[in-house]
């Protein structure tokens, strides 16, 4: 359950930077996911499940960025968004995965002490 | 009000992890960690898997163990590709090891087996980008020990009851043990099974073949 760590981490440090910035209440958490880095359902699944624990993030909204998979030819640099076995370019083996793994909180938003 | 928190949300070790997680996606592969004591019969397990799954599917094995290579010769025998990694003395399989290992294992198969280094504590803490975490468990090895090992047992998608042929000279019955399975590893299969006599080894098979079947069957689809 990977996902669910990495919401917890999130709302941990979501949490943390809302003290420091004396937020009263989270609105918007905007984080970068690439493709292959976690699975989007279950990384909303586990926001609806946890932000209630993380005051002042009880109603803040997930916000996910995607970031497409896309794996680049070794030898002519031709890239694709599947894993072919072979190149369409050059026919080469083994493409290299170029992005698809990001994994990054971006900003929040939320309403200011008054 | 806006704050900008840029924090890369991946830790070195779970990027290498992530990264093995990704190559198994593109080449098609379902990853199974093997856990177990020393003793249980993870590479028994394997001995007599293999023969039944290779053919058909294509198999490839990481044989992580502290010091000796004993492991790779018996699966190296059966024909299988297999990277033995010496850990060095350390006790658990890292991510960048397989990653290492990974480099000298050809494409072509659908299934690969790491054998983990044999204990039950440390290598449990390690997310290596395996897609199925399975514990060898032998009957001999008494029914504290899921309560012992707790972390192993709860993360387990299957747990392998290794050498049920020994059951009838043993104060506990098969029950007893799946009970106490039951409650130690809620999320995982068990399978009864005895690499020795062959009992129980083709119910364990088809649960990889499901597995497999399962991983590829929606592309977007991640270990749980
Ligand atoms: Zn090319």
């Amino acid at each position: 359950m990977h996902e669910l760590a990495l919401v917890e981490e999130i709302l941990k440090a979501c949490q943390q930077a809302a003290a420091s910035h004396r937020m009263r209440r989270v609105t918007a958490v905007h984080i970068t996911v690439g493709e292959l880095a976690a699975c989007q359902d279950a990384l909303r699944f586990a926001w609806e499940a946890c932000r209630g624990r993380f005051p002042p993030l009880e109603e803040a909204r997930l916000e996910i960025q995607e970031v497409p998979a896309r794996w680049a030819c070794p030898h002519c640099g031709t890239q694709y968004p599947e894993p072919l076995p072979r190149c369409p370019g050059c026919s080469a083996g083994h493409p290299r995965l170029e992005s698809g793994l990001e994994l990054r909180m971006d900003y929040l938003e939320g309403d200011g002490s008054p | 009000m806006k704050v900008i928190l840029a924090k890369d949300l991946l830790a070195a070790s779970d990027r290498v992890a992530a990264a093995n997680r990704a190559l198994f996606r593109q080449r098609g592969v379902l990853a199974l960690n093997i856990m177990g004591s020393p003793g249980a019969g993870k590479t028994a397990l394997l001995e007599a898997t293999l023969p039944r799954l290779h053919p058909r599917y294509g198999c490839a094995v990481v044989e992580g163990d502290i010091a000796t290579t004993r492991d790779g010769e018996r699966i190296s025998a059966l024909g299988v590709p297999v990277v033995q990694l010496n850990t060095g003395g350390a006790c658990h399989l890292d991510a960048s090891m397989v990653a290492r290992a990974l480099e000298d294992l050809p494409g072509a198969g659908r299934l690969l087996f790491v054998e983990n280094v044999g204990n039950l504590v440390c290598p449990a803490e390690f997310d290596i980008g395996t897609d199925r975490t399975v514990v060898v468990f032998s009957v001999t090895e008494g029914p504290d020990k899921p309560e012992k090992y707790p972390l192993a047992f709860q993360k387990a998608h299957a747990v392998i009851l290794n050498k049920v042929d020994l059951l009838p000279h043993l104060d506990l019955t098969l029950e007893e043990f799946q009970k106490v399975l039951e409650q130690c590893a809620p999320g995982a299969t068990v399978f009864p099974v005895s690499a020795r006599t062959g009992e129980g080894v083709d119910a364990w098979c088809q649960w990889i073949e499901a597995q497999l079947a399962a991983q590829y069957a929606d592309p977007r689809q991640r270990e749980e």
